[in-house]
């Protein structure tokens, strides 16, 4: 009896779900088409080829969807992957991309494709023909590369520029700021950060040397490994330097460049797993941006996509020393301390 | 039905665990140089030792680092590390393993004097040759 009732439940079921299909298509739009205004230029055609058939469908104004990827409720996902990934990066409108942005994206590409997170897994479970091989993956790496060979320390240190004196710096005035550089997104340029405890170092290929400053909220996070998420309140800056190079081999922080910075306000930033992003240039500090959105556009995507396992922050100090090492370190330098408070004593 | 819920719910548990992709366990614990009351003052890497070092200092080590002279009371502290890739962003290198902490500080004479607090230093420059390349660090020019 109880086998009967389900038997003929289930062709009802079937229907209604099938009636509910139906009705979605009309709450289904088509993703809006766009003119393709600026492709890429010198850029081999084994690149563009693996781009094409790898990232277009979603980075570019050129899709080539299939039946499926148009149905509703599947469109509204692929729509927004589209939407989102061409505010982060549209190869139709490449052009528009100044140089070393181009070189700066070909790196967050390989990168990208290298730690498997693009193509996205989803869209590569549906569409296998855009996976990538480690052939491609490493043509791209080896562009990525060929794109900063002049102006690299790596591999080539034998091309560094001839010994500078020392940082140039720009007349007092232009330093003095009458007003708080401000971000689009209304973070204002925080000079407190100079002051703040220095979490970690870098450098990157494109010859910069770099500074990480965290206020005590971030670094009370890292110690306590409380990263998912950061708590309210906890900012980094990161101050972005040319390379100089010391008679001795030495590379040290030249001119200044930028500062970076990212500050956690869970429910102000929503649209960025709740961290605040600003970039403040040159001397002078010009807030990077035309709109409130630039940091959905640009900062986000390899944030989340590469730095999640330390809640969406890159330069977290990586774990890299012995425990029995820093003991050790620290009890010397608590040997130290005593030293010095008996010597004053 | 019961059942299929089951089945999706710790189904969504496995995958989700499995989406977050929590960073590596090395047995191996992060570090941050605690500087105490001295004043982060500049940085550098090394390509040819494949280091990274940060150096902090009082006021007067900040004025040392000017007149390359030794005033009493000067304390600056060099603390280097290996500098190995950044293992979220290819092309970034970063501070990795500490490596030492080598310190110049005036005796009651206005001595300087070189020593090293912590590890061993991979340069093999003299004590005298290590006080003037650390003499030769400038301040970070940041806007004001």
């Amino acid at each position: 009896m109880k086998h009967v009732k389900q038997i003929r439940i289930l062709p009802i079921v079937l229907l209604c779900i099938l009636a509910g299909f139906i009705a979605l298509q009309f709450f289904n739009a088509p993703i809006e088409q766009r003119p393709v205004t600026g492709p890429m230029k010198n850029v081999p055609k084994v690149v563009t080829q693996i781009l094409e058939r790898s990232c277009y469908d979603c980075h570019s104004n050129a899709q080539h969807l299939t039946f499926l990827d148009k149905l509703a409720p599947i469109s509204w996902i692929v729509n927004k992957d589209i939407r989102r990934a061409r505010e982060v990066m549209n190869f139709s409108e490449w052009e528009k991309l100044s140089e070393a942005e181009q070189k700066g994206k070909f790196y967050a590409i390989f990168n990208m494709v290298r730690a498997e997170k693009m193509p996205l897994p989803s869209y590569a479970m549906t569409h296998p023909g855009a996976k990538l091989s480690q052939n491609e993956i490493e043509i791209i790496k080896q562009f990525a590369l060929s794109l900063s060979k002049k102006d690299s320390f790596i591999p080539a240190h034998a091309t560094i520029s001839p010994v500078e004196a020392g940082p140039k710096v720009g007349p007092l005035t232009t330093a003095i700021q009458a007003e708080v550089p401000v971000s689009p997104n209304g973070i204002s340029y925080n000079a407190e950060f100079k002051n703040w405890k220095v979490i970690g170092m870098s450098t990157l290929i494109d010859n910069s040397i770099r500074v990480i400053y965290g206020n005590d909220i971030a670094v009370k996070a890292i110690q306590e490994e409380n990263f998912h998420p950061w708590p309210d309140g906890s900012a980094v800056a990161k101050a972005v330097f040319k390379q100089t190079k010391k008679a001795n081999g030495e590379i040290v922080p030249g001119d200044f460049v930028n500062m970076q910075y990212m500050v956690k306000n869970g429910k102000e930033y929503t649209e960025t797993e709740g961290w605040g992003f600003a970039k403040f240039n040159g001397q002078e500090l010009k807030p990077t941006g035309k709109t409130a959105l630039f940091a959905q556009q640009s900062c986000i995507s390899c944030h989340r996509q590469l730095a999640e396992s330390t809640g969406y922050l890159f330069n977290v100090p990586p774990k890299v020393n012995s425990r029995k090492l820093i003991e050790q370190y620290l009890k010397t330098a608590q040997n130290e301390k005593s030293l010095i408070h008996t010597a004053i004593q | 039905m019961k059942k299929v819920l089951y089945i999706l719910l710790f189904s969504s548990l496995i995958f989700g665990s499995c989406a977050k992709n929590p960073e590596k366990e090395t047995g191996k614990i992060r570090f941050m140089f605690d500087p105490g009351s001295l004043k982060f003052i500049s940085s550098s890497f090394n390509p040819n030792l494949q280091t990274m070092s940060a150096l902090y200092g009082n006021q007067k080590g900040i004025s040392a680092l000017e007149t390359k002279k030794g005033i009493i009371g000067v304390e600056l502290k060099l603390v280097t590390y290996k500098m190995q890739d950044d293992p979220n962003y290819f092309g970034s290198k970063v501070n990795g393993e500490l490596l030492s902490v080598e310190t110049v500080k005036t005796d009651q004479m206005g001595n300087l004097d070189y020593g090293i607090e912590f590890g061993k230093v991979s340069s093999d420059e003299s004590s005298k040759q290590r006080i003037s390349s650390i003499l030769e660090y400038q301040p970070l020019k940041l806007p004001q």
